[in-house]
């Protein structure tokens, strides 16, 4: 009558409840043998209950005692339990894997670099994608873009202004308008980003001043109002030594005094280029002109309640009304609203996910690796555990220990990986495309760390079950008579094995294949000529305050002289000023009508980017004119007005005539002058704004008929450009001590920059590519030396019986290349699959790119041949009488 | 004149029930009988209060339990002495023995 152990066990498991169970079943047991005690003693069975019962005494009371007595002994119980077996399972691990440190160095290191990559780049993702924006309620906020023939864009002071009055979705909306701004007195002389914002920009992005405001007043958004400016915390600590006084006091911006009404806290300034903040105003006689002038962007924050979609329908009403209403400036206008957050990081989603996929393939290949090691290691362990399993260990305790020392291993392996992944996080930032936004909010946070975490348990949990089921399936009683030598010989551990190489393949097929792909985009982007030379060329810009130089005849005079001195410069060749640098993304674009042409509708006049040049600005940046002639020194403000045009223009507009002498007008005047002239060249085409977009049609005109406040200088030159920087600097200087020189960039750079965004994908993706393959052939090469190690005697035996070494050699590698056939197969038609979703990340290559796929088989083919050559070559010099002694 | 449960000082039962297992594992309603018989009527222990004491004995690790099947085939919870318990029983039963010698030395002087 001893009570059974697995009773026992049942009951130990059992919950709180159970507890509860327990005591009435033992009352009930006690009075029902004491009522049949009774009844035997003669009592009738009631009365013998209520006897039983009496003497029992207050029931409900030791009922309850007990109920909690046990209750709280059950959690203790189990408390203790769960934290004995837990140390006892932690220290038992790592005991194991002190006594086997090469397996463990190599184990942990591989999941390191997985867990480390995949954590630092998470670190970007959260930092831009994730993280919420630094304003109040974030997700409130959007941008309201006009849209000209369905592209979005900028919007003009009038249609803003009726945006504004008209619609019934946004609190507040709030103007953004960028220039530079020279700053004078106080130190040298400097360029800065200034941006012209509304009156309730701020209170809009919910963000308040350092110090003093950053609300400004009625008189200051006035027309002609009071001068009043916000600094950004950046430059007030960097300019202005966190002088406490500076709210307050006056700036010389652009030679005009204007007051600091506040400071801008830094991490929540926005644009984050921004240094300075102007109100915007304009002048309301002029509002009404201003409706085809399109150069603002809007801020808006939804009233609440109000949806994005029910936004965008309002704004679409008034867009679709304001075109009705004023058809020649509007025609084709529409309105989009887009989230803030949307607006800022769209075009990074799509690249930092792939990159996200990527480095999630390479911790996939990181754990078949360190399962890979498992399986081989468990062989060794087969003895040992099924000693311990006849000696009782139950399966599931086995399990346990076995998933124990899993995530000992990857707790061993994250902690490495997060130290790597600080290191790398940082570099990333460093290295990172500078136009790339929010780079400033990445860092290692709480939110990364617990994704560590979790891809850390993920991870032990993924590499450890699989070896733990196949060490517990065997026949043990087999393994014991065998004196636990592990005969691996059974076919389920191999093929788990090979299940596991051939994943290892498929998946850096895949990576390969993506980081394939973006190689040769790149290629093809960066063999696309852009149109200008970049070599020994360096440019800067020169801003003119309007104050100083308020009239063209004033600005063309001077810019002149500046290019004068320019050429005079040592080491110049040539120099030149233009209006929009190609490949900055500068956009200044009109319609236009040709002479002689039968009027058409406003919404079908031709437009075309318009660009100023002076007459050495063409052969500076190395444009060739094509056909007629380009600028000269003549072609000043008392000469005809002429233009060029670039053969894209040509091609579009003058398709089967001679674009020679033709007159073109632009609908955009000044001065009530509109922009025209005859056409006297054409040039060849230059990229504006990246070499991936299609080369739009421009038209050049001479700066001398056009001058503008603010010019691109280049400068031609075979010396070093910091040094030609600095004279060009100290040049302009001499001629004007209160002006600056801003962005100063050899051209080489200019076009560096606008393919650095591609470059950083392509060369993060192309990293993870080459870790996965040197994983995969530790991967391959693992798996071929253990098989032919278990095939030692039959190799031994084939030797011996007249087996050249060249034939064991292609039997061993054959093994190897098959187990990779299957795994490049597999993984093509993944990568087929999955590169489908980085197509917008490709220029002009298809995701299906025969080429790539071909170097993609070829590079793992090669890999898989090395990778088992080695273990073959071992298995030739087998020294047959030696291998078969040794079973 | 009996003592009924409620009489018995606190630390009487307990010891009393230690001393029950002694001998071998037992359920509550056997040793309810044992303390009768051996008692000889005199101690009428209450079986509430037996109950109580043998929950708080097993949750201070004194006496522990197991399921088991009883002479006539039912479920039964058994009691069984611990390492723990057969201390405690040597203590108290030292304790008490002491405490009735003196009881008694006051008793017959008086």
């Amino acid at each position: 009558m001893s009570p059974r152990p697995d009773i026992r066990r049942v009951f130990r498991l059992g919950l709180f409840r159970r507890a509860a169970a327990a005591v009435e079943e033992e009352f009930a047991f006690h009075l029902d043998m004491r009522t049949s005690e009774l009844v035997a003693q003669g009592w009738e069975h009631d009365a013998a209950r209520t006897e039983a019962r009496r003497q029992f005494g207050d029931l409900d009371d030791a009922r309850n005692f007990c109920k909690r007595t046990d209750e709280r002994r059950e959690r203790q119980t189990m408390r203790t339990e769960l934290l004995d077996g837990l140390t006892q399972d932690v220290s038992f691990a790592i005991r194991t894997l002190r006594r086997a440190p090469a397996f463990t160095l190599v184990a942990a290191l591989t999941l390191a670099i997985g867990i480390g990559a995949n954590t630092a780049i998470f670190s970007v993702v959260r930092g831009i994608l994730l993280r919420p924006l630094p304003f109040s309620a974030p997700s409130r906020l959007v941008m309201v873009r006009s849209t000209y023939r369905g592209e979005p864009g900028t919007s003009s002071p009038a249609n803003v202004a009726d945006y504004r009055a008209q619609n019934h979705s946004f609190t507040s909306m709030a103007v953004i308008d960028g220039h530079s701004v020279v700053i004078t007195g106080s130190g040298d002389p400097e360029q800065l980003r200034g941006f012209d914002v509304g009156g309730d920009f701020f209170s809009i992005l919910g963000v308040n001043a350092l110090k003093g405001t950053t609300a400004f007043a009625p008189e200051d958004t006035a027309w002609k109002g009071t001068k009043s400016v916000l600094v950004n915390e950046t430059l007030w600590r960097n300019r202005f030594g966190s002088d406490p006084a500076l709210v307050g006091s006056m700036l010389t911006l652009d030679n005009e005094r204007y007051r600091v009404i506040g400071i801008v806290p830094a991490g929540s300034a926005w644009p984050s280029k921004a240094m300075l903040w102007f109100p915007f105003t304009y002048d309301p006689a002029r509002l009404e002109n201003s409706r085809g002038a399109v150069y603002l962007e809007t801020l808006a924050r939804l009233k609440p309640g109000v949806t994005l979609a029910s936004a965008t329908a309002d704004m679409k009403t008034i867009a679709a009304r304001l075109a009705e209403r004023y058809p020649d400036k509007n025609s084709g206008l529409g309105a989009k609203v887009v989230p803030m957050h949307e607006y800022l990081t769209g075009n990074l989603r799509l690249p930092l996910l792939v990159l996200l996929g990527g480095v999630a393939f390479v911790l996939l290949i990181a754990c078949a690796n360190v399962a890979n090691l498992l399986l081989v290691r468990g062989v060794a362990r087969e003895g040992e555990l099924a000693v311990r399993t006849a000696l009782g260990a139950g399966r599931g305790r086995l399990i346990r220990q076995l998933v124990t020392e899993s995530l000992v291993l990857s707790l061993a392996g994250g902690a490495i990986g997060l130290l790597l992944a600080m290191a790398g996080t940082k570099l990333l930032v460093a290295s990172a495309p500078k136009n790339i936004p929010r780079l400033d909010s990445i860092q290692v946070d709480g939110a990364v760390l617990a994704f560590t975490l979790v891809i850390t348990a993920v991870t032990g949990a993924l590499f450890g079950l699989m070896p733990a089921r196949q060490m517990l399936n065997p026949d043990l009683s087999r393994t014991l008579r065998e004196g636990g030598r592990g005969g691996g010989q059974r076919a389920g551990k191999h093929r788990a094995r090979r299940v596991l190489v051939v994943a290892e393949v498929a998946l850096s097929v895949m990576l390969l294949a993506g980081a394939g792909l973006l190689i040769r985009s790149f290629t093809r982007l960066t063999s696309v000529d852009p149109g200008f030379r970049t070599d020994h060329s360096m440019s800067f810009e020169l801003s003119l305050p309007d104050s100083k130089y308020p009239d063209p005849g004033k600005q063309a005079t001077f810019m002149n002289a500046v290019m004068e001195r320019m050429r005079a410069l040592p080491g110049v060749q040539s120099a030149g000023a233009g209006l929009g640098l190609p490949l900055t993304d500068f956009g200044f674009g009109f319609t236009f009508k040709v002479a002689g042409r039968a009027p058409v509708k406003p919404e079908d006049e031709p437009d075309a980017e318009v660009r100023i040049a002076t007459p050495d600005y063409l052969t500076t940046l190395g444009i060739r004119v094509t056909r007629g002639r380009g600028f000269n020194r003549l072609d000043d403000a008392s000469a005809p007005r002429v233009m060029l045009i670039t053969e894209a223009a040509a091609r579009k507009f003058f398709p089967n005539e001679d674009p020679l002498g033709k007159h073109v007008t632009f609908g955009w005047s000044r001065d009530s002058v509109a922009l025209q002239g005859d056409i006297v060249g054409v040039t060849a085409d230059v990229k504006q704004s990246s070499l991936a977009v299609a080369t739009l049609p421009q038209m050049w005109v001479p700066f001398d008929q056009w001058p503008m406040s603010n010019m691109t200088v280049v400068l031609r030159s075979t010396r070093d450009p910091q040094g030609v920087a600095a004279d060009a600097r100290r040049a302009i200087r001499e001629l004007d001590p209160d002006l600056a020189i801003a962005h100063v960039t050899t051209l080489d750079d200019v076009l560096a920059t606008s393919v650095a965004q591609p470059r950083f994908y392509m060369t993060l993706l192309t990293a993870f590519a080459v870790v996965a393959i040197v994983l995969a052939s530790i991967g391959i090469y693992g798996v071929i030396a253990y098989l032919v190690g278990q095939r030692a005697r039959e190799i031994g035996i084939r030797i011996a019986l007249g087996a050249s070494p060249s034939r064991v050699v292609r039997m061993v590698v054959n093994e190897g290349v098959a187990m990779v056939g299957v795994g490049i197969s597999i993984g093509i038609v993944g990568a087929i699959a999955l590169t489908q979703l980085m197509r917008a990340l490709l220029f002009n290559t298809k995701s299906t790119d025969p080429m790539t796929y071909i170097l993609v088989t070829l590079v793992l083919a090669a890999v898989a041949m090395l990778a088992s050559s080695v273990p073959a070559l071992r298995a030739a010099n087998v020294d047959p009488a030696l291998a078969m002694r040794a079973e | 004149m009996t003592k009924t449960g409620s009489d018995l000082i606190y630390g009487t039962l307990n010891v009393l029930v230690l001393k029950a297992l002694t001998w071998q594992p037992m359920h509550g309603y056997a040793i309810s009988n044992w303390l009768r018989e051996r008692s000889g009527g005199t101690l009428h222990v209450d079986d509430a209060a037996l109950y109580k004491s043998l929950h708080r004995l097993e949750s201070q690790g004194a006496i522990e339990s197991e399921w088991g099947v009883s002479e006539n085939n039912r479920r039964a919870k058994f009691y069984r002495l611990t390492a723990i318990g057969r201390r405690q029983l040597r203590d108290e039963r030292t304790a008490w023995m002491e405490f009735a010698v003196a009881v008694t030395r006051v008793l017959r002087t008086a």
